[in-house]
């Protein structure tokens, strides 16, 4: 089993609200494991406690109960040394160039003048921000910004990103840069934990995803369990009521779901042309035939948050 | 102390760009309003030039050390809360940086600013006086000095320590409460009746001596006597500085600025960043 990079148990943070300090649960017993390597997404929708893990994670929060782990250490100088971390919204000093602000972050995470004046000018390039490494960062869009934010996450080359939205307010094509430098890093073996709402970033880009809701883990899985299932077909009906699944009772299929006088049924591929014949010939609408797909991600997500 | 150091360059670099041609130049204005007659002032009486003339030296002197000060007071208070508020803290406390050592950086950088707005008072106020033939006593110049590096250490360290864990607004409000409460402070402890001098005598445990300015008198020339020598013989007197109580006092100040930053790093360390 590989190393767990990240390593949370029944992670517990409370915050106190109004004059009362009423409890708010905004995580509750979260356990996670970010395994040597992969990427795994956070997702969940908003309030649903991804910020305040990460802030847990970084140490910025201390865990009402429950423990966390970077590296095997607590949350702490020597485990910060080896992780890059991108805030879904990048604020920094105004005042700094962009060539400075890296210049700054790469000072305080431990890196030598020379190693910062190597790796400055190739890691804006590859955020785009070569022309602008002399501007000052008041100056700069949202869009340029964030690409900075990422830039100064990566400068030190950690072992570990931990991205909080990245892809928030970014045009199509820095959303773009963003998911390939993900890919990038998965290909040099490094781990990333990504929060993100854009489940089809998540889709393209991670081995794992955990889904958190009211501050507890919804469903954590592989992202195989949301390739295309086997080859099975379906085929809507409308008019469909109990009788016609005994008038059907020869043909194999099954039916997947049954509202409103319609149904979805699913049958194997060699049985498509059978269960067709057999439909058209009974009083009923036959609507959508369609190749059976497995439950997508947003599928997942919306059955989950419940707004389906 | 590299990271320490980095921090406060930091700090030091924020406040020079934007808040510092605020606080010279009020400075300036200051320091011309209080000594700018007295530059273009001559009269008959040499003697009645002179006096004037160090006066305005002394005051001088003493404008840009409280400008020095209420830098210090403002700019701590406002200097770890606006990095919370702003949300700057979050990607440099991701880094391997001690709590601690992010608010000696933000301490030292306040500080810094502060010394370095009295020590242009102080190139300004030496110009100005070898311009106009006044000699500043070195020796009172240094410990009127040294009170204000103390006090702009002891106001800044509990403006920071205060700034990190309150609103901005709290912080600078008790600091500038630390101007004004410890003579107040004394007051109360010397009355006998016990619902004044208890207060007072616990109150003077918590609170510091505070700062007290030792820049009158530093330049000095004999005020031409008056038609009635017995008027105000004590305005006609250099003020006497009492050295070891002055050393007390400036070493009691830095006694009181370590333990209230220590006090403020401690919850500092310990408190929740919630950045949103």
């Amino acid at each position: 089993m590989s190393e767990a990079i990240i390593d949370i148990h029944g992670l517990t943070k409370i915050y106190r609200t109004g004059v009362r300090r009423t409890p708010v649960h905004a995580v509750k017993n979260l356990a996670l494991t970010v395994p040597r390597g992969a990427v795994v997404a956070f997702v969940g929708p908003n309030g649903a406690g991804k910020t305040t893990t990460i802030h847990t994670i970084l140490g910025f929060l201390t865990p009402d109960a429950g423990r966390v782990r970077l590296f095997g250490l607590p949350p702490g100088p020597a485990a910060l040394r080896r992780v890059g971390y991108q805030p879904e919204i990048f604020h920094t000093y105004p005042f700094y160039k962009a060539r400075e602000a890296l210049r700054y972050y790469g000072r305080l995470s431990g890196m030598d003048r020379q190693a910062i004046d190597a790796a400055v000018p190739p890691l804006l390039a590859r955020m785009g921000l070569e022309s602008a490494a002399n501007r000052t960062v008041s100056t700069f869009s949202k869009g340029m910004t964030q690409r900075l934010g990422l830039a100064q996450a990566l400068l030190h080359d950690p072992e570990l990103l931990i991205l909080d939205e990245p892809t928030s307010g970014l045009d199509p094509e820095g959303r773009r840069l963003v998911l390939d430098i993900i890919g990038e890093e998965r290909a040099r073996g490094r781990t990333v934990f990504l929060s993100s709402h854009i489940l089809s970033d998540v889709e393209r880009t991670c081995d794992e995803v955990v889904m958190v809701n009211h501050g507890e883990v919804a469903f954590s899985r592989g992202m195989a369990a949301f390739q295309p299932e086997g080859d099975d077909w379906e085929i809507e009906v409308a008019g469909w009521t109990a009788a016609h699944r005994e008038m059907l009772g020869d043909v194999a299929f099954t039916v997947a779901s049954e509202r409103h006088h319609s149904a979805l049924l699913v049958c194997a591929a060699a049985q498509k042309q059978v269960l067709l014949r057999r439909l058209t010939s009974l009083p009923l609408d036959v609507g959508t035939v369609q190749r059976r797909r497995g439950a997508s991600l947003e599928d997942l997500y919306l059955e989950h948050v419940g707004k389906a | 102390m590299v990271r320490i150091g980095l921090v406060a360059a930091n700090v030091f670099r924020g406040i020079l760009s934007r808040r510092a041609l605020y606080v010279w130049a009020a400075a300036i204005v200051l320091m011309l309003l209080r000594s700018g007659p007295a530059i273009f002032f001559s009269d008959q009486n040499p003697q009645f030039t002179a006096f004037i003339r160090a006066n305005a030296i002394s005051a001088a002197l003493d404008a840009w050390a409280l400008l020095a000060l209420a830098a210090a007071i403002f700019l701590s208070a406002a200097s770890v809360g606006n990095e919370l508020t702003r949300k700057t803290i979050s990607t440099v406390l991701a880094r391997p940086i001690r709590r601690w050592e992010f608010m000696v950086g933000h301490w030292l950088g306040v500080t810094l600013f502060s010394l370095c707005s009295l020590g242009i008072g102080l190139v300004l106020a030496s110009g100005l006086a070898w311009y106009l033939g006044i000699e500043i006593d070195r020796g009172r110049a240094a410990i009127a000095i040294a009170q204000t590096v103390a006090g702009a250490m002891l106001f800044a360290g509990l403006g920071v320590a205060l700034g990190a864990n309150t609103s901005v607004a709290f912080a600078a409000a008790v600091t500038v409460l630390m101007i004004f409460l410890p003579p107040v402070v004394s007051l109360l402890a010397k009355d006998p009746r016990p619902w004044q001098h208890y207060p007072g005598v616990a109150l003077d445990y918590l609170l510091p001596p505070g700062y007290s300015s030792d820049y009158q008198g530093i330049a000095w020339a004999d005020p031409p006597l008056p038609a009635n020598p017995r008027a105000n013989p004590r305005g006609r007197q250099r003020p006497v500085v009492d050295y070891p109580v002055a050393r007390t006092r400036l070493y009691t100040n830095l006694g009181y600025a370590s333990v209230y930053f220590l006090a403020g790093c401690l919850f500092f360390m310990r408190r929740d960043l919630r950045l949103g």
